[in-house]
């Protein structure tokens, strides 16, 4: 054997010296497992101590967040599956009055504890659209940004922001594509968003 | 007398030796899903995965890179390294044993991506976690103080380098490599891996010599290996605990 081993001759009493120290070793282990890692990642809480020191409700946003991705990945799936059907969703609009100055429009949502929903303006590359958006009843986390029609996974971020209950500024597209705001409410209450907006953008597309 | 000592062997061992991997492979293979990962489109994804995904062509200095990044990274890979190593003096052995844990790993990295079948990284995860419980138990000598027999440690190795491999080929999997220079970029990612593996072994090599000469290490070489069966445990509860709240759920 070329594995040199210094360790004592194994005997009866190391056996069982061992196979102490693997129960502690499993027992340690199962401890930080449900103290700590379960309701860290997973929200699975069955002591109490995950949420009694603010680990569960790490987990419970992780999973809920895991569930909207797989969620979406699913939507994205059956959108590429059937494209034509995924087509009908949004409101045709004709392709010139994606450019063409538009009056200000009011777009309201209603946001869920836990919720997050998405208000985009068809743009296209280099128009600019002036927006003010307040969140009524609490603060809300942002994340303005674009996503192009040409390439399907470019995305690109314009501003970000949590606990945030208002904000406003001129948003230029960055390229042809699909320009606005995903909201996500962490209070515990229902949050309105009143989002304003004008200027160089076709359809409004929004959830509600 | 006999055959219940042997059956009781069986149920133990079933834990931790090669019963329990032959176990645990038909487990994973119970779970399989043929062909290639659903390659859809993806809203957004940042880091790493993210570049991955931009990406076409031959990119062999960023795939080596990513690799060496994901070994010198990868705590699982390195409490294993740490565990191998932990009692092999001879630099000639060092390169035996490391040698085996490449060829391992790289056979079903290599197998795994090409043939796009992969297994849940919470099934593979937990064998990688159970790795290392076993290379902790061995340095200490457990299977010959339990059952008499010692498994050959290098078979172990080999075999152990197959499920690393396997959990690298699921990372790769869901990191959707684009087609175009796939053959090249995995070969580069796999070098990858190997210069960082090369470097994580010295800096553990480094550090494990400073040790050795010291007269602690030998009251401490116990407690160390039941530290780390302890982090193997942690490992595969914390990988099988996202195979029934995520991939079940």
């Amino acid at each position: 054997m070329t594995h040199m081993n210094p360790m004592p001759p194994a005997g009866p009493d190391e056996g069982r010296r061992l196979l102490r120290s693997t129960a502690i070793a499993a027992g340690l282990a199962l401890v930080v497992l449900v103290t700590a890692i379960l309701p860290a990642e997973y929200g699975v809480d069955p002591t109490g101590i995950g949420r009694a020191i603010g680990l569960t409700q790490m987990g419970e946003i992780k999973m809920s967040l895991a569930r909207e991705v797989a969620a979406l990945d699913s939507a994205e799936a059956a959108a590429a599956a059937a494209p034509a059907a995924a087509a009908t969703e949004t409101v045709p609009v004709a392709a010139d009055s994606v450019a063409a100055p538009a009056a200000e429009r009011v777009t309201t949502i209603e946001l869920e504890p836990g919720q997050g929903k998405e208000v985009k303006l068809v743009m296209r590359s280099g128009a600019q659209a002036t927006y003010a958006w307040t969140a009524a009843g609490g603060v809300v986390n942002y994340d303005t940004h674009g996503d192009s029609t040409n390439a399907p996974n470019s995305y690109y971020n314009y501003k970000k922001g949590t606990g945030v209950q208002a904000d406003e500024g001129v948003l230029t597209a960055a390229f042809d594509g699909k320009h606005g705001w995903f909201w996500r409410n962490r209070t515990n209450a229902v949050v309105k968003i009143t989002l304003r907006t004008s200027g160089a953008y076709g359809e409004v597309v929004s959830p509600d | 007398m006999i055959e219940a000592i042997r059956a009781a062997r069986r149920l133990t061992d079933g834990r931790l030796g090669l019963a329990g991997l032959r176990v645990a492979a038909s487990l994973g293979l119970l779970t399989l899903f043929a062909g290639p990962t659903a390659a859809f489109a993806h809203g957004v994804a940042a880091g790493d995965k993210g570049f991955i995904q931009e990406s076409t062509g031959v990119l062999v200095v960023p795939f080596a890179y990513l690799g060496a990044k994901h070994m010198v990274t990868g705590y699982d890979h390195l409490l294993f390294l740490v565990g191998v190593i932990f009692f092999l003096y001879r630099l000639k052995d060092v390169a035996i044993y490391v040698t085996l844990f490449a060829i391992g790993h790289s056979t079903t990295l290599l197998l795994g991506v090409l043939t796009g079948v992969s297994v849940s990284s919470h099934l593979i995860d937990p064998i990688i976690g159970l790795s290392v419980v076993y290379t902790a138990h061995d340095n200490l000598g457990a299977f010959r103080s339990w059952f008499g027999v010692q498994p050959d440690t290098r078979l172990a190795t080999l075999i152990f380098g197959f499920f690393h491999g396997l959990g690298l080929a699921t990372k790769i999997i869901e990191f959707e490599m684009s087609t175009d220079g796939l053959i090249a970029n995995l070969i580069a990612f796999n070098v990858g891996v190997e210069i960082g593996q090369l470097l994580a072994l010295g800096m553990i090599l480094i550090a494990m010599g400073y040790w050795r000469r010291t007269s602690a290490f030998t009251r401490h070489a116990y407690t160390t290996n039941v530290v780390l069966m302890g982090a193997g445990f942690l490992l595969m509860g914390y990988q099988l605990a996202g195979y029934f709240f995520l991939d079940q759920g």
